[in-house]
């Protein structure tokens, strides 16, 4: 969102489009990256050795998501039509408000459209240019690969 | 490596007198790349005007420029397969 | 001569068909006000017709097409991307600057050019040919 149109709501650090229309009904509950396991840091008496493993498990569980847990947020059928229906509501009484503001939005950008209507079109040289540098563009970006030397989901053997 | 050659591409653009801006965006508006007076902000209004341009060509290998004149440069938008180029040309 | 004839006649069609509709629109204190606006746009129209290689025109209000002819008459569709384009590219800005960074906007395709420009609230749009492409050279 952050890029299109954005020079208007910048101002507000309370970002409207960015505020859920329905608040979380559990808002303490923690994504499911597994960082909270680890983190509970065993008293101090630490040998060195000790202390080298818990910083390498603690920067292995900050590389890892854990994908089991992501389906863990089930809901029923009923909650579901629920939460579609409040929300079609909510959006509604939005846009009612919206398509007034629209109807304001026609800039006047000239006061003689029949004179920058008949006046001389683009030159062809630049309209050459432009299609020429993004097609140079385009070369450039599509040489860009995703390469992929690891698998992305990894099993872990529970011992 | 690969991304300088995109770098590279808009640098040598920008060598041209009358070029004081240009813009490189995706279908999405996510900025790849821009300099002088074409910036982030930019990328949303060029990659919508640009698509909304699409849909005035019946014939899909006549791809659209858009320019919005005046008379002190213009700013022209091209799509080229997935990305959208925007550039700032002053009056010579 | 025979341009203007022509022109004089598809005006005074346009006019007899925009009292029509304007008919319920006449009443009151407000109707004279209301006549002459209508009269502007039919002057407006006019001068949209004498411009070079037109190939069709719309004038676009936010209520919709308020008249086109050529290869525009009665294009809902050009209408409405138009109408979609003006309000989005009114939204550039460059630095510095509170108002949109022109005064026309143009679509270029290999055979005709869209010209478009806004004024009193009206869109404008004039299809014309492109005939300053140079034959292709491989």
């Amino acid at each position: 969102m952050g890029c299109c149109y954005s020079s208007e709501n910048e101002t507000t650090e309370q970002d409207p489009e960015r505020k859920p229309l329905i608040p979380h009904p559990n808002p303490i509950s923690k994504p499911p990256n597994g960082t909270d396991w680890i983190t509970t840091t065993v008293p101090s008496a630490r040998t060195d050795e000790q202390a080298l493993l818990t910083s390498i498990l603690h920067k292995t569980a900050q590389n890892i998501i854990d994908v089991s847990a992501a389906d863990s947020v089930m809901m029923e059928q009923h909650e579901y039509m629920d939460k579609a229906r409040q929300y079609s509501t909510k959006l509604a009484v939005l846009s009612s408000s919206l398509s007034q503001k629209k109807a304001l939005t026609l800039p006047s950008l000239t006061s003689q459209p029949h004179q920058v209507l008949a006046s001389d079109l683009v030159p062809y040289s630049d309209v050459q240019q432009v299609s020429k540098i993004a097609a140079y563009a385009y070369s450039a970006i599509s040489q860009i690969k995703v390469d992929a030397k690891e698998e992305l989901v990894v099993q872990f053997a529970i011992p | 490596m690969m991304e300088s050659t995109l770098e590279q591409h808009l640098d040598d653009t920008m060598k041209n007198p009358a070029v004081v801006g240009v813009l490189c965006t995706d279908q999405q508006g996510h900025n790849l790349g821009c300099r002088g007076s074409l910036s982030d902000e930019h990328g949303g209004v060029v990659s919508v005007l640009a698509k909304q341009a699409a849909a005035l060509s019946r014939d899909p290998t006549d791809a659209p420029t858009v320019c919005l004149e005046s008379e002190s440069g213009n700013i022209l938008v091209r799509s080229h397969g997935t990305i959208t180029i925007a550039v700032h040309k002053i009056a010579s | 001569m025979h341009r203007y004839n022509r022109g004089d006649e598809e005006e005074e069609e346009k006019k007899k068909k925009k009292k029509d509709e304007s008919v319920s629109h006449v009443t009151g204190s407000r109707g004279i006000r209301k006549r002459k606006k209508k009269m502007t746009t039919a002057a407006l129209t006019a001068g949209l017709e004498r411009i070079p290689d037109q190939l069709g025109y719309l004038v676009i209000s936010e209520d919709g097409v308020l008249a086109s002819a050529g290869e525009l008459e009665n294009d809902e569709h050009t209408a409405c991307v138009m109408m979609e384009m003006v309000r989005t590219a009114s939204r550039f800005r460059l630095p510095g600057s509170a108002d949109p960074p022109f005064k026309r906007m143009s679509v270029i395709l290999d055979d005709f050019v869209y010209t478009v420009t806004v004024s009193g609230q009206k869109v404008f749009v004039v299809k014309r040919q492109n005939n300053q492409q140079e034959p292709i050279s491989i």
